[in-house]
């Protein structure tokens, strides 16, 4: 029997945007429901377990794959959505982002959006790494970089009594990573909002301009669920809420378009005496350089040896301790908006299993370009800092141990899918917002065109990479998207969850924001 | 044979062979029918116990001949608690993918991988499965389970010098230093 759900909104999915989304319908006072496809994880859920934590936190386990294989796409699939295996590293939309946005249609005033900022950062305690809780790496990269004198800056991050554990990527087991689980969603509750994990929305169904119901399916039970509200939130994220849209009829000719991603791949090196990277947290530090930034990243281990050269793990079956003097670092380069979103070809033939979008994209020359140039940066700076060899990011093991053999790269990357480990934790764009009518999916007051009461609110509504990690980005936009979405201004301040509380109890009060 | 010619005989006889597809689809069900059985019997969630063999020849391959610290056993069911985790699609990829990676040999004229010499399979993976636009590349995607497995074993991790952290009284420490709040 179908079940069906009434609210006044109705949010599909529970990241970064959808949940500061459902937070502020909720203390406008609307009834709001939130659907996830994910489970809802606790603390006291997590464990260290990656293959576990792979498996259940992440879409596909992990394993998400552009059209072509060639790159991975990760992204949570929980409640509270990527932001509860990020490493919650903050960054600003650059200024020059802003503005070529604001050209094609997608105005973000700088004040307001400095502002839409400040309460998001107030909210997740945004605040410099501090030194004690780096990883051991961070200080060897932080003397490469000083002896090519080169600026070493210091990630902040959003966290509340972080121990540096340098698990993030499982889920913060300590609680203390102020992703949307530990935020934006429980504050909604508390003011009412409802959430349902393990429901996913296949379909949504629309009636003379106007979505009427969502179609969705409760996981556990492979039970039908129809969702009827007077406005819907489609906030799945870059590659989920295009799909939605192109499995709904919707925008057909347009949805999916544009597709963008800062993509990466970590460069692994050893050093002469055991780092052990792993005691701290996994981004630290970071560099920017010209089309690409170099952000330190020493993943859990299992994830860390599932993104170095294959050859690697055969050095490491003979010589265990190996994996002691290693650390691993990202070059992040952002895409142009060429990819697209696409359901499968014949999908009347596939078995439904099968029958799911993908993201079209292939790594472009110009973001190889950057990537390459980054990486013999990079290379250099890990000799200055001390490593013995460097691997290239290459499939088979290529050694890099002096500063004269770093100009391999050149050659050795020249084909985009030599590069190994190649993928993206940033899938954006995909329901670009826009002036124009004829190429955007949404209206810039994030109005779903042709829809009088869908709006769209996550990564997939930027018409082309934010160029820096997007978590904050997302939940900014989210803050000035609910003037059309819930129909008023936001809060000038927001007072609430675990930041304010401790705030509070500190004395410090409404000092903050 | 030089491997572009090995790869086109192996094609012409694939379309030759062509009018024998419909008797050969029924006989290719049954087996996976009966390979869906013995999993049963094998104690696995989600492989075929054919599937066993090809992970381990991939894993002799790809890493070392010598099994890892705690045997094959472990790494398979490994592979097999990841792959019975993961909701969504890809498991169903995964598992074409782990029978296309047993029979991609014989389109280029050699045997199965998981009955093929080390030294061939090695080869194979090196001269096709990584070749960046190869015809087999898609496949290299393989090394990923065979990863997963091997480094999923906590004998393996506890040797390469790893250990989760803070636990016990380091955690406690740990806590106890004071909080970062951030005041604008
Ligand atoms: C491993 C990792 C590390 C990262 N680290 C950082 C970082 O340090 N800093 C940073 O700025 N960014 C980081 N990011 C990126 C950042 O988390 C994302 O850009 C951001 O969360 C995107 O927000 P979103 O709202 O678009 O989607 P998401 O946060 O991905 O949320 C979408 C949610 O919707 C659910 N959903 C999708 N479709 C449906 C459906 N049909 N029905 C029901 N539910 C559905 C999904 O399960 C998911 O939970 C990281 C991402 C990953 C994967």
């Amino acid at each position: 029997m179908t079940r069906e759900l009434r609210s006044r909104f109705a949010v599909v999915g529970s990241g970064a945007g959808g949940a500061v989304t459902a937070y502020l319908l909720a203390r406008a006072g609307e009834p709001v429901v939130v659907l996830e496809r994910g489970a809802w994880v606790r603390p006291a859920d997590l464990r260290p377990d990656e293959p576990h934590a792979l498996a259940t936190l992440y879409q596909d386990g992990g394993a998400q794959l552009t059209r072509d294989l060639s790159m991975t796409v990760l992204q949570g699939r929980c409640v509270g959505g990527s932001t509860v295996v990020s490493n919650v590293v903050c960054f600003r939309m650059p200024e020059a982002v802003r503005r070529r946005f604001a050209a094609g249609g997608f105005e973000l005033p700088a004040a307001d959006l400095a502002a839409a900022y400040d309460v998001v950062e107030s909210v997740l305690n945004v605040h410099e790494i501090p030194a004690d809780r780096l990883n051991p790496a961070a200080e060897r990269l932080e003397a490469g970089l000083r002896a090519l004198g080169l600026e070493a800056r210091r990630f902040r991050h959003a966290s509340l009594d972080c121990v540096g554990c340098g698990e993030c990527n499982l889920g913060c087991r300590f609680g203390a990573k102020l992703d949307a689980s530990r935020t934006w969603i429980p504050m909604a509750v508390r003011r009412g909002a409802v959430v349902v994990p393990g429901v996913a929305v296949n379909r949504v169904e629309v009636e003379r301009g106007r979505v009427v119901a969502l179609h969705a399916t409760d996981l556990a039970k492979g039970t039908p669920v129809r969702v009827v509200a007077d406005r819907y939130v489609l906030a799945g994220g870059a590659i989920a809420t295009p799909e939605l849209l192109l499995r709904s009829g919707i925008l057909a000719d347009r949805a999916g378009t544009r597709a963008s991603m800062n993509a990466g791949a970590m460069m692994v090196a050893e050093f002469p005496a055991p780092l052990d990277a792993f005691r701290g947290l996994q981004m630290g530090v970071y560099h920017e350089t010209d089309g690409a930034t170099i952000e330190q990243d020493h993943n859990p281990y299992l994830s860390f040896c599932l993104t170095q050269p294959v050859g690697v793990d055969r050095l490491a079956a003979a010589r265990p301790d190996l994996y002691r003097h290693l650390t691993s670092v990202g070059v992040l380069a952002p895409t142009p908006p060429e990819g697209r979103v696409r359901l499968p070809r014949l999908r009347a033939l596939l078995p439904r299993a099968l029958d799911r979008a993908v993201l079209d994209a292939r790594l472009p020359e110009v973001t190889r370009a950057a990537m390459v140039k980054a990486y013999a940066l990079l290379a250099r700076i890990y000799l200055a800092g001390g490593a013995t060899r460097v691997f290239a990011p290459t499939h088979e093991v290529h050694e890099l141990r002096r500063p004269d053999d770093v100009g391999r790269l050149d050659a050795l990357l020249a084909d985009p899918r030599a590069i190994s480990g190649l993928g993206t934790a940033h899938p954006q764009g995909g329901s670009p917002i826009g002036d124009d009518d004829r190429r955007d999916v949404l209206t810039p007051e994030f109005r779903v065109r042709g829809l009088d009461n869908c709006f769209v609110v996550d990564a997939s509504v930027f018409p082309a990479s934010v160029e820096v990690n997007p978590l904050l980005s997302v939940m900014a936009v989210a803050y000035l998207a609910s003037r059309h979405v819930v129909g008023r201004a936001p809060p000038a301040a927001i007072e609430e969850g675990p930041a304010h509380d401790r705030r509070r109890a500190l004395g410090l009060g409404a000092a903050v924001g | 044979m030089p491997e572009r010619l090995r790869t086109a005989v192996a094609f012409a006889l694939l379309a030759l062979s062509l009018p024998l597809w419909p008797v050969a689809l029924p006989a290719t069900a049954l087996w996976a029918r009966r390979e869906r059985r013995r999993r049963r019997s094998s104690g696995y969630a989600v492989l075929w116990p054919s599937m066993a063999r090809t992970l381990v020849a991939h894993a002799e391959a790809w890493i070392g001949s010598a099994p890892p610290p705690s045997g094959w056993g472990v790494y398979v069911r490994n592979v097999d608690r990841y792959l019975s985790l993961v909701r969504g699609p890809s498991v169903g990829l995964q598992v074409a993918l782990l029978v296309a990676m047993e029979y991609a040999p014989l389109l280029t004229l050699r045997g199965r991988f998981s009955r093929l010499p080390l030294g061939t399979r090695r080869h194979l993976l090196a001269r096709r499965y990584l070749v960046p636009g190869g015809l087999l590349s898609p496949l290299a995607w393989s090394r990923q389970l065979v990863r997963l497995g091997w480094h999923a074993d906590p004998e393996t991790r506890r040797r390469s010098g790893h250990a989760f952290r803070p636990e016990g009284r380091e955690r406690r420490t740990l806590r106890a230093r004071t909080a970062t709040v951030a005041v604008a």
